[in-house]
């Protein structure tokens, strides 16, 4: 009798930890309508221009944004999540976020899942097709996808930028360092990734650039550097460095990797103002970084895209359409103009 | 309180009441949210099959998952040379065999502890698969129209029909699925018992892996891609699926109803997270208490 009664116990407790996710859901709508009245009646003497502001508006209330990244583990894409999180609060948006960690299947099951969980728009920063078939699907519940970063077929709006022009400014950047401080005499690693054609024309861009820019300089070796897994920077670079003693450029596809070759480079006692490292996302780390003096000398900042991402999805929700791509602006960053962009705290 | 809680027992109310919310989760759309589900917890189900079997005798299976990536990704190597998908998949089922051929000796044959073989094979199949394939893996995206044509949703209905009456003949009406209980609930006692130990654990982990290979033909054809990292997400969700479902992880304790009802809880559980934006902070740790209070209540029952 006791053991059914546990099981019954246990078994409630389990359901009711369910139905308070759905009753939740109900809570969060329905505050959303005292808050919707109050600002019909505040809006009552408006202009036409508000007018259509608040046709917009009250289209986009109620809105619930999902999004999909492939890892919330580093600072670029934890700072989109932040960012988003700030936008659809302000907005009186409910948000989601999950992460598919590399794994397609997980990413797939993901989608299905938020659909399920009655978002609005998914914004879908997938690595390549395998997800087209689930987005797709996706669309005919009547959501809206919004991919950044990787352009597939199967999308309301994408917002993208060209990868390898931002490769080639990351390597300009490294080229320009490298011959006005070193006199061109560079010795340079490239650390890029093979996750998507997206980094490898940002890899190729890198490399290019370096060849054209700075001729004299030597690209040691071209490192695939993998999954943006924290850690692996830092090992990569700690062979590097003994691999290659006259090592004195690092430029990599991303912050985060950079980071970590920066903490590793500097444990290894490098002379900071005769060596380089160069990468992309503007992250907090990177620019802190160039602050200080560190080895680290430059990056590729992306405009703020949680905004953007927030204002195309206001849009989407009022009905436009879309046929070309959006290309996010791009940011170069050194100690030269690095106080337009960073205060350090 | 002395007496025993029977927590494991609980699974079988939770799933009853789990059923009633079921419409809230496919309304709408019925056609389209529903395939979702059915998609979902068809992956579950012959994973959680698979798992529960090996668990069952005596194999507490971490490299499931990496063998399912490893697998699909070889697959896809050889449509990318021009194989046909007929070939693929069978090749997918002769190297998930080979693998649980490879398990079973490791088991009985040289008294390995399950957790430690299967723990290096993971590591080894994953950089294995890392260092043959690009890390972008490899996409053919054609085989997502034809995975929408000829499976849909009734094919996978019947694929895991077809699973779990399969497993149930197994576990309750073949010498192999009856005495894998006794194998692994005592290795010693049942080699000293005149059993052909190492007969059934290889035939145990060859039928599970025609599970594990249902699931790499799935995943490798929704998605139309493969890669080093497909499927790793399911390694935890799975173990925890089989132990929500009262399969002993010491061996020699399971029901396929409880393996179905572990699976169809977990698809809900993931479901509910992720639409409420707790899936990336919640899961993992749900995932391991649930764990560690089923290996617990199992210790207890000991």
């Amino acid at each position: 009798m006791k053991k059914k009664l546990l099981s019954l116990l246990l078994a409630t407790a389990m359901t009711a930890a369910v139905l308070t996710g759905c009753g939740a859901s109900n809570e969060s709508s329905q505050a959303q309508e005292p808050a919707e009245n109050q600002e019909t009646e505040a809006e009552e003497p408006a202009t036409e221009e508000e007018d259509s502001a608040n046709a917009e508006s009250a289209s986009s209330e109620g809105t619930k944004i999902g999004f999909l990244a492939p890892t919330l583990q580093t600072e670029f894409f934890i700072s989109i999540d932040d960012g988003l999180k700030k936008e659809c609060a302000d907005r009186g948006w409910e948000y989601v976020s999950v992460s598919f960690d590399n794994d397609s299947a997980k990413a797939v099951t993901n989608i299905e899942n938020m659909v399920t969980g009655e978002c609005d728009i998914i914004i879908a920063m997938v690595s390549d097709s395998s997800c087209d078939a689930a987005l797709a699907a996706a669309q005919a519940e009547g959501v809206k996808i919004m991919e950044c970063g990787v352009q597939t077929e199967v999308y309301d709006v994408c917002l993208n930028t060209d990868q390898y022009a931002v490769g080639v400014a990351i390597g300009d950047m490294a080229s320009e360092w490298m011959n006005n401080q070193l006199g061109g005499a560079g010795k340079v690693v490239v650390y890029t990734t093979f996750q998507n054609q997206d980094m490898q024309n940002r890899g190729q861009g890198i490399q290019d650039a370096i060849k054209e820019k700075s001729p004299d300089a030597e690209i040691l070796e071209v490192v695939d550097i993998g999954k943006d897994v924290v850690g692996s920077g830092t090992s990569t670079t700690e062979n590097m460095l003994q691999k290659y003693p006259d090592l004195n450029t690092i430029v990599c596809y991303g912050d985060a990797a950079a980071v970590e070759s920066m903490e590793a480079a500097k444990a290894a006692g490098v002379d900071s103002e005769n060596f380089g490292i160069f990468s992309c996302d503007g992250t907090a780390q990177a620019l802190e970084g160039i602050a200080n003096g560190d080895p680290q000398k430059g990056t590729i900042a992306f405009a703020p895209l949680a905004p953007m991402m927030a204002e195309y999805s206001e849009r989407l929700m009022a009905g436009e359409t879309f046929t070309e791509v959006i290309t996010a602006e791009t940011i170069t960053i050194t100690s030269e103009n690095l106080s337009e962009y960073y205060t350090a705290e | 309180m002395k007496k025993i809680i029977n927590i494991a027992d609980s699974y079988k109310i939770c799933f009853l009441l789990l059923l009633f919310l079921m419409p809230a989760y496919v309304s709408g759309i019925p056609a389209v949210r529903a395939s979702f589900f059915v998609r979902q917890i068809t992956v579950m189900i012959l994973l959680t099959l698979g798992v529960s079997l090996e668990l069952i005798g005596g194999t507490f299976d971490l490299a499931f998952a990496a063998q399912i990536s490893f697998s699909a990704l070889m697959a896809m190597v050889c449509m990318m040379n021009g194989c046909p998908l007929w070939l693929v998949c069978i090749m997918i089922c002769v190297i998930n065999a080979a693998l649980g051929c490879l398990k079973g000796v490791l088991l009985v044959g040289l008294l390995m502890p399950s957790i430690i073989f299967t723990l290096a094979l993971q590591a080894i199949l994953t950089n294995f698969s890392a260092g043959i394939a690009p890390n972008s893996g490899i996409v053919l995206k054609e085989l997502q129209s034809i995975y929408r044509e000829r499976m849909g949703m009734g094919g996978e209905i019947l694929l895991v029909l077809l699973g779990i009456v399969a497993a149930f003949l197994f576990l309750e009406f073949t010498y192999y699925g009856k005495y894998s209980r006794m194998l692994g609930e005592n290795l010693s006692l049942a080699k000293e018992s005149g059993l052909k130990c190492m007969q059934i654990s290889i035939i145990v982990h060859l039928f599970a892996s025609l599970f594990f290979s249902s699931a790499a033909i799935l995943l490798m054809l929704q998605t139309g891609s493969s890669n080093a990292s497909l499927g790793e997400n399911y390694l935890y969700r799975v173990l925890t699926a089989a132990f929500l479902g009262n399969v002993g992880p010491f061996g020699g304790r399971g029901k396929v109803s409880g393996m179905i009802a572990g699976a169809v809880i977990m698809v809900l559980l993931i479901a509910t997270l992720t639409g409420k934006g707790y899936l990336n902070r919640w899961e993992t740790i749900l995932e391991g208490l649930i764990i560690l209070v089923a290996l617990w209540a199992q210790r207890k029952k000991k």
